[in-house]
């Protein structure tokens, strides 16, 4: 009877002390690496996918005198992207990323034109679309100097562009020519 | 503890409650508020909306804010808190149903002028009329100047002045026919003629013609805007002109065409209007023209008259179509 | 013996229940932390004493389409007067008790609305003209009190709040920037008019304002009611203009006016998803009405406005002293005014100041 009583009471404890014991979970107590903490490469065999969404207007421009001013005229544009992303680790250092854009721009302006001599109005509408699958790219991303030694790190990319977007018709002399981009990027790290 | 949180509770409620069925009470809006889709509007009056004629060459807001029409060979017409009544041989005094212009003296009597004198049609509803015997007086415009003088301009009679008790009259041979009478800030009155303009400044009356800087001598219009500028048209002119402070200036309506000027008006909003022969309505917002002709809606190319009312409405008398409102939009 | 083991049994079964029950929700501290870090469906209606919140949104609006009058739509890009309008907005709140709430916020608005380009073509000449309509400044201030109810928030809350919008901003507009460009002969030049408008209202606007909120586990409700109005009939100023050679100048006319009445309802429902994680929908109606503008000597009645928003949107928790927010603005229904799309992120920094 004794340790049937024993064994009950342990039971209660535990539960109510395992009851009492969940706590609220925050962001900053995961620990886990940020945009800021990572390193500037995935570690091997990391996989990442993502999407992106771009929208941006035009209704200003640059004047001469480096003044931002709205077009005069009723032009208006607007540059809509939705962008696949895809990263993989081979090692820790290399990494290689693709990336598929999906683009939608529009430019468009409207006016109108009287001619009382000729007893004529004519309206006047401009608009210029492209829609669909833009050039996408192929990313190489050594990292040169690794952050584990040093705070910073040095990296080096090679973008190849492989010209998937259709070609614009109005431009039979220009070829659809694959772009090759090297850039260089240096991060300096907290402390972690 | 509960009990007093409840009560506070429905306290809060009924507070609530209150103040909602207060505010909401006031929603109603002031009853003399206008609504706003009655504006930038265009509406055509002609025979078929009762009219009795559709040719309108005279145009005239009285000092009580109510519209007249001289409807040719019809008589008269006046729209008031959105009635017409119309004035011919057959109903009222009227002298001839030959209407031709509108005016109104110091007294707020209406006259009507006619291709046989002047009727004159008093506030308390008299008609009375001012005519010559030996010969039919085409009467073409009045205007009532800072000391209540009638000035009356007529076709081969040249200017008639009636200052309350005597009629006078300003004669020249090539001055005899006048088309449009205007006064200006300054009390000076301008007449337009055949022939140019003559300007009397109280003392001395003086002519002004393309020498001057006219851009032509058959004056058709002439008008004073808020701005005090004196607007000239005229009838072969390839410009319309202005005068200020400053002197005279040319504003080229069509590209250095000739355009037929009949009347010119200024709308509440400060645009000028031209009511022209064949190039419709230009309207000049003071930096640009506009034009208003068949092509783009408007119903006739040859406008007569305008006027302006105290309502922010512009009226256009057509040669042939009636007569066209358009209601100013806000903006 | 028997008797005793049947009374533990009984209580074993009472009390483990509870106890799972209760100790599984350890009621949170007062502790700093715990307040900052407080969900979306465990917070009151406003702030907790001594708590300081500042807020900093931007809000991008896209103005493509609108409402008539009859409530279809019209497309402003069809008229080339499509426009982008950007609005910073700065809020700061300070949690005087428990149930007392004192703030104040303003915001910065840029709007820039072009129309159509006309043209008049006669013989060797064309006039040109383009239009902008800027909307550029800071807007009125606004302070507001608000109360709750005098309880611990459990599963439902109550506030009331008053506001008073103060005419601090420039409202008259301010002279406008015609220019003449390619003038080659008197009939033959570009007029682009330029109108500068400001953001104030000119008159003291009252704001009354109730809010409750529902909270069953996971989920929260939450619906308020709005009604502004103004104090008094306000005076502002029209610009006219003259073009003489190249040269514009301007002249300007008074004219009264009196800003509309309006009543908004919003209403959202949350998701609390994490701890750190709030999604909601909402819901947004907006009424005016009873306003006018004097216009050639005559009052004319503003076109009342209706319009129905839908607002989908997020609430993140990036630290105990930040929270981001955003939520977007698609309009459904609507007469009378604009439909933009807008998306509105608000970056929130909570404090308690002066807790050590």
């Amino acid at each position: 009877m004794k340790r049937i009583i024993n064994i009950l009471a342990i039971m209660l404890m535990t539960l109510i002390g395992f009851g009492q014991t969940e706590k609220q979970l925050v962001p900053g107590d995961l620990k886990q690496l940020t945009v800021v903490t990572e390193p500037s490469t995935l570690y091997k065999g990391f996989f990442r996918a993502g999407t992106a969404l771009s929208y941006g207007i035009v209704d200003k421009y640059f004047t001469n005198d480096r003044k931002k001013e709205y077009f005069l005229n009723s032009a208006w544009a607007t540059n809509s992207g939705f962008n696949f992303i895809f990263q993989y680790g081979i090692t820790d250092r290399f990494q290689i990323e693709a990336a598929v854009p999906l683009s939608f721009n529009i430019r468009q302006s409207e006016s109108r034109i009287y001619v009382p001599s000729a007893d004529t109005t004519v309206e006047y509408s401009f608009t210029l679309k492209s829609q669909g699958l833009s050039d996408c790219y192929l990313t190489l991303k050594y990292q040169i100097l690794n952050e584990k030694t040093s705070n910073t790190s040095l990296t080096g990319s090679l973008d190849v562009i492989i010209p998937t977007g259709t070609k614009n018709p109005t431009n039979i002399n220009g070829e659809r020519i694959m772009i090759l981009r090297w850039a260089t990027d240096v991060l300096l790290l907290p402390e972690v | 503890m509960q009990k007093r949180n409840l009560q506070l509770l429905n306290n809060t409620y009924r507070l609530i409650l209150f103040l909602l069925v207060t505010l909401t009470a006031c929603e109603k809006a002031p009853d003399d508020l206008k609504d706003p889709a009655t504006t930038d509007k265009w509406t055509l009056y002609n025979t078929g909306t009762g009219l009795p004629g559709n040719q309108v060459r005279g145009t005239f807001c009285d000092s009580k804010g109510n519209m007249w029409f001289a409807v040719t060979y019809n008589g008269a017409a006046k729209f008031a808190d959105n009635t017409w009544t119309y004035y011919n041989t057959s109903n009222s005094g009227i002298l001839s149903n030959n209407a031709t212009c509108i005016g109104e003296d110091s007294a707020g009597n209406i006259l009507i002028g006619t291709t046989n004198g002047v009727s004159i049609l008093t506030s308390s509803g008299t008609w009375s009329y001012f005519r010559d015997s030996n010969t039919a007086l085409y009467i073409t415009c009045f205007k009532t100047d800072k000391d209540d003088n009638i000035w009356t301009g007529t076709y081969g009679q040249g200017i008639l002045i009636f200052d309350g008790n005597d009629i006078g009259q300003i004669y020249y041979d090539e001055y005899k026919d006048v088309n449009d009478i205007e006064t200006d800030s300054k009390g000076n009155v301008w007449v337009a003629t055949e022939n140019g303009i003559l300007k009397w400044d109280g003392s001395r009356l003086s002519v002004m013609g393309t020498s001057d800087g006219l851009p032509d001598d058959v004056v058709t219009a002439l008008y004073s805007d808020s701005r005090n500028r004196l607007w000239i048209g005229t009838y072969f002119g390839r410009t319309v002109s202005w005068i200020d402070s400053q002197g005279i200036h040319q504003l080229s309506l069509f590209n250095d065409r000739i355009v037929e000027i009949n009347d010119i008006c200024e709308d509440a909003a400060g645009n000028i209007w031209f009511a022209t022969y064949t190039s419709g309505l230009i309207k000049y917002n003071n930096a640009v023209p506009y034009s208003y002709k068949k092509y783009n809606g408007f119903p006739e190319d040859d406008v007569m008259a305008s006027a302006r009312d105290n309502d922010g409405n512009v009226w256009f008398g057509l040669y042939s179509k009636g007569l066209s409102r358009y209601s100013l939009p806000l903006n | 013996m028997k008797l005793n083991l049947k009374m533990v049994f009984i209580i074993m079964l009472w009390v483990v229940p509870f106890s799972l029950i209760t100790g599984q929700t350890e009621k949170p501290a007062r502790d700093k932390y715990t307040l900052l870090t407080m969900a979306y469906n465990q917070r009151p209606l406003t702030l907790y004493k001594g708590q300081l919140q500042a807020n900093a949104g931007y809000r991008l609006g896209v103005r493509t389409k609108s409402f008539d009058g009859t409530g279809s739509k019209i497309s402003l890009k069809e008229n080339g007067a499509a426009s982008v309008f950007h609005t910073y907005i700065m809020e700061i709140k300070y949690g005087i008790t428990d149930f007392l709430e004192l703030g104040a916020d303003a915001y910065y608005l840029r709007n820039g609305i072009r129309s159509e380009t006309s043209s008049l073509l006669s013989g060797g000449g064309t006039i040109t003209t383009n239009s902008l309509n800027e909307y550029r400044g800071f807007g009125d201030i606004t302070v507001a009190a608000a109360v709750r109810v005098p309880m611990e928030y459990k599963m439902w809350d109550f506030s009331l709040k008053g506001a008073v919008t103060l005419p601090v901003a420039e409202y008259q507009p301010s002279q406008p920037t015609h220019i003449l460009t390619d003038y080659q002969s008197p009939n033959n030049y570009t007029v682009n008019y330029h109108f500068n408008n400001n953001n104030g209202y000119g008159v003291p606007l009252y704001t009354l304002s109730a809010v409750g909120k529902f909270t069953l586990s996971k989920v929260s409700v939450e619906a308020r009611g709005s009604y502004r109005f103004p104090a008094k009939e306000g005076e502002s100023i029209r610009w006219g203009w003259t073009l003489f050679g190249s040269t514009f100048t301007y002249y300007n006319n008074p004219y009264s006016y009196l800003p509309d009445r309006s009543l908004s309802i919003n209403g959202s429902i949350h998701y609390q998803a994490a701890g750190w994680f709030d999604i909601f929908l909402g819901g947004y109606y907006l009424k005016t009405s009873s306003g006018w503008t004097e216009y050639f000597e005559s009052k004319f009645a503003n076109p009342e406005v209706t319009l129905v928003t839908i607002e989908p949107g997020f609430e993140l928790q990036i630290s105990p002293s930040l929270t981001i927010y955003q939520y977007a603005g698609l309009q459904l229904t609507g007469e009378n005014t604009d439909a933009p799309f807008y998306v509105l992120t608000t970056i929130s920094f909570n404090m308690f100041p002066f807790w050590k």
